[in-house]
């Protein structure tokens, strides 16, 4: 409470808390942690996982888990402390006066209820409106988060609207209350790009005309400095350091924080090193692949839906090809298409001038010993049963090698990839995500491939963790020299790897480039408008960091053409005629139709 | 870890009363295939239908035979049965439901109709049918249960399989390179083995009540060779006289089912994924 500069008596201040879990060794997982909020603030609480911010948002709200219990310390909201109120006071209050968002809005909603009817039910409850009154202002709130037709989506079952709808809906209902709180933990981390600044910018509207005060539970530090006034930084339970924005996370005092913000992705100007050789290993031309969607009740055909929509790009031997876009997009489906895990509807892929298609057998396996995948969920990729070691010389069985053999190489790659030749005897349920993840790219390697997809490989790891994962990917392409398609939705981090950029909505290739040309000269306004949505932490060059938020100007579609604009993209009609992709610099093309 | 489970499954009283009856069931099985007190099948006719004593521990029955004897060889051939039937049912099953989830397309829609068509049968009544067809000998229940207890194998691993099929780790085998038929061997079926074996020892349970049945009911195996359910059946005219000739075979009956029923829910409790700790 060293910073309770603001004059009034803040709404929450939290004094010395401590919790523990377990019962005979008790851990502290939230260690002495103090920190006030004044009303209409928004208070960032960042940290890894297992840092203990979800913990003390759950005590805020008196719901920690049955294996926890505040030990220490107390919670004063509104100048009454928390644990002196018995259960009915503190349901009294919760909701009404601390409203609360998660991760998952579809697990917070309840799917058997109409939307209305969850919003109305909070205005009935705690503020006593008639049905109609409730209803109302339930309509009004819809209006407020921006729902287009309030009054259909006030009849709607929660299923039937999209992930960032749900999260508005929340959001409408919570605030709805006029709670003096929020607990928002982690609200925007299953939603894309476009959506999460939609929701966080509504967010920051309404603290600052209700006077809600926020606390943003995140890992997302970019996101956090460009909506937080304040900054707890915890790290195992601790507060490392805390205070106003500015002053934490762009000129960071702890070693933690420094470390933490310096594991951001960040651009390296292009390494000295030769440029890629401009020979193609992969190539793709106007890919098409369909997805049979089983539709429900008898006799009814099953529906195709088009995943990927007249693709067409090129893989250079040594080079990280990056693949951006929101979930739905298809990035995925390109790079399983490639590797013959999903038929294709059209269109042709070679790989070293040999049609992939055309692999069979023999020559598929072939294939496959000069192809590898990293996944993103380091947890469903590894087969539970089996030691590391022999999942990571998976590969080379099909090759021949001894068994002494493999297991020598196995040791050998498992340090490669930084885990001690030891993890060979181990099982990957004794393993982090990160360290898996490294176990994932060693059986990837092992056999000396020349081509790795890479699907979202660092999307479930910590920011440190992603960090090394990352620098790791890095390090072993300059080693062996090998081509990368690097799928991902963040684009701090396709940033950081690519060489070149293609970005993709809805099936469909929008815009592909150079990394710098991508991230610096964006076209299409999809493009320009997923930058904007990306705020980014950078290091200044006098020290410190400064948030970066891109404004790339509109720029005018090339002479003849206009940009071709997909239906569903927000404040945009569908484009009519065939969509080209149109060179506007050299190796820079955007998804255009002619005029 | 394979310790710490056996060490989990040996703190449990249910598990270990189910595993001790289990094991007096097959010494009992095994003791009755080495040797048995007197001649299962020797007719004496000076001792009939005597009560338990020393000479009989369990009485001898209306032919003069050895209760004791007549049970232990019983044993042989019921807990024999049930254990090829359960084997049978569990491997086939495993195998066709594995290959129909795993292959998916027209296969595995004319093996679910198949199996549809033979899970609308009871299975004892199919059993029955197929019994009357065939000559009545030990194999023919073995393969009646067998057929009868298919479907429901077939469906718990290809469920499992379906679950497997889309998992990271088996995109993961064909990416590099192995065959279909390596990934579903090496990656998919050690995975279903859990609920496989659960399901193992349940089909015990009923293929030896079934072959108990089949036999009380004069299909199972021929006399004068023993078996529970015959001597069940054979009991009946006799129970106000001799009891014992029905509370032997029947608490041998049903302790074993007991056994293997307790067995089989302590197995499940350890076995399910839910249960295992990362």
């Amino acid at each position: 409470m060293t910073d309770a500069i603001s004059s009034m008596r803040p709404v929450l201040a939290v004094d010395r808390l401590s919790i523990a879990v377990g019962a005979k060794p008790q851990r502290r997982v939230v260690d002495e942690v103090s920190f006030s909020m004044g009303s209409g603030e928004i208070v960032g609480l960042v940290g890894e996982s297992g840092s203990g911010k979800t913990m003390i948002g759950r005590a805020l709200l008196r719901l920690l888990p049955p294996a926890a219990a505040v030990v220490d310390g107390h919670v004063t909201f509104d100048g009454v402390q928390l644990s002196s109120l018995n259960d009915a006071q503190m349901r009294g209050l919760r909701g009404r006066r601390i409203g609360a968002v998660f991760q998952e809005p579809m697990a917070s909603l309840n799917p058997a209820i109409t939307v209305g009817a969850q919003i109305t039910e909070g205005l009935i409850l705690h503020d006593g409106l008639t049905p109609a009154d409730a209803r109302r202002k339930a309509l009004r709130m819809l209006e407020k988060v921006k729902i287009a037709d309030p009054d259909d989506i006030f009849q709607a079952y929660p299923h039937q609207c999209s992930g960032g709808m749900r999260q508005r809906i929340m959001l409408a209902s919570v605030l709805a209350l006029r709670p003096a709180l929020l607990i928002a933990d982690e609200p925007t981390t299953a939603l894309d790009a476009l959506i999460r600044k939609e929701v966080m910018d509504l967010m920051a509207a309404l603290a600052s005309e209700i006077g809600t005060a926020v606390l943003l539970i995140s890992h997302d530090l970019a996101m956090v400095a460009q909506y937080a006034d304040k900054v707890v930084v915890l790290r195992g339970g601790q507060v490392v350091e805390q205070g106003p924005t500015s002053e934490i996370l762009l000129r960071p005092q702890a070693e933690y924080t420094r470390a933490l913000i310096g594991a951001l992705p960040a651009r390296h100007t292009a390494a000295a090193g030769a440029p890629p050789a401009k020979a193609a290993l992969v190539e793709i031309e106007n890919l098409c692949v369909d997805f049979k969607r089983r539709s429900m009740g008898f006799g009814r055909a099953a529906r195709r839906v088009r995943a990927v929509e007249d693709a067409t790009l090129d893989i250079r031997r040594g080079e990280v090809l990056a693949v951006v876009g929101e979930s739905g997009s298809g990035k995925t489906t390109i790079g399983r298409a490639l590797l013959r895990l999903c038929g294709t509807a059209a269109g042709a892929m070679r790989f070293d001038g040999a049609d992939v298609g055309e692999f069979q057998g023999r020559a598929l396996a072939d294939y496959r010993g000069r192809t590898q995948m990293v996944f993103q969920d380091p947890f469903s990729s590894l087969d539970p049963r089996m030691k590391l070691g022999e999942l990571v010389a998976e590969p080379l069985r099909r090759t021949g090698v001894s068994r002494d053999e493999r297991r020598a190489r196995a040791r050998q790659v498992l340090e490669e990839v930084g885990l001690a030749g030891d993890y060979a005897e181990r099982y990957p349920h004794e393993l982090s995500g990160g360290q898996r993840q490294r176990v994932c790219i060693a059986r990837a390697v092992i056999s000396r491939p020349e081509f790795i997809v890479a699907d979202e490989p660092v999307s479930a790891l910590d920011v440190t963790v992603q960090h090394q994962v990352l620098g790791l990917l890095a390090q072993l392409q300059r080693t062996y020299g090998f081509s990368y398609l690097f799928i991902s939705h963040d684009l701090g981090v396709v940033e950081q790897i690519a060489d070149r950029v293609v970005v993709m909505y809805r099936g469909r290739i929008l815009e592909l480039g150079s990394r710098d040309a991508i991230y610096d000269r964006p076209q299409h306004p999809y493009t320009q408008r997923l930058l904007e949505a990306t705020p980014r932490i950078v290091r200044r060059e006098a020290g410190g960091f400064e948030l970066t938020l891109s404004r790339p100007a509109r720029i005018a579609p090339p002479a003849g053409y206009a940009f071709f604009n997909h239906g569903s993209m927000p404040g945009a009609a569908l484009s009519q005629g065939e969509p080209v992709m149109v060179e506007i610099a050299a190796g820079h093309s955007v998804c255009c139709i002619a005029r | 870890m394979r310790e710490g489970r056996w060490m989990t499954i040996t703190r449990q009283p249910n598990a270990i009363a189910g595993g001790v009856l289990i094991l007096i069931m097959l010494f009992g099985a095994i003791l009755g295939a080495v040797h048995t007190p007197y001649d299962p099948i020797a007719v004496d006719f000076f001792h009939r239908l005597t009560p338990p004593a020393p000479e009989h521990w369990l009485g001898t029955d209306e032919w003069g035979r050895d209760v004791l004897s007549r049970l232990l060889a019983g044993a042989v051939v019921s807990v024999g049965i049930a254990g090829v039937t359960a084997l049978i049912a569990t491997s086939l099953g495993a195998l066709i439901g594995a290959t129909a989830g795993f292959l998916g397309g027209w296969f595995d829609k004319v093996v679910i109709a198949l199996m549809d068509a033979l899970l609308a049968f009871p299975a004892l009544i199919m059993a029955l049918a197929l019994v009357a067809i065939f000559s009545s000998s030990a194999f023919t229940p073995i393969i009646a249960l067998s057929v009868a207890y298919l479907p429901s194998v077939v469906r718990v691993v290809r469920a499992s399989v379906l679950v497997l099929r889309r998992s990271d780790f088996v995109d993961a085998s064909m990416v590099m390179g192995n065959s279909r038929a390596i990934t579903l061997l090496r990656h998919i079926l050690p995975n279903t083995v859990a609920p496989v074996i659960v399901l193992a020892t349940s089909l015990f349970g009923w293929a030896l009540l079934a072959e108990s049945a089949l036999s009380f009911l004069g299909l199972g195996t021929p006399p004068p060779a023993s078996s529970w359910g015959g001597m069940l059946s054979d009991s009946r005219n006799y129970f106000a006289d001799a009891p014992w000739l029905a509370v032997a075979p029947g608490l041998a009956l049903s302790l074993s089912l007991l056994g293997v029923n307790l067995f089989g829910d302590a197995l499940r409790d350890l076995l399910d994924p839910r249960m295992q700790k990362p």
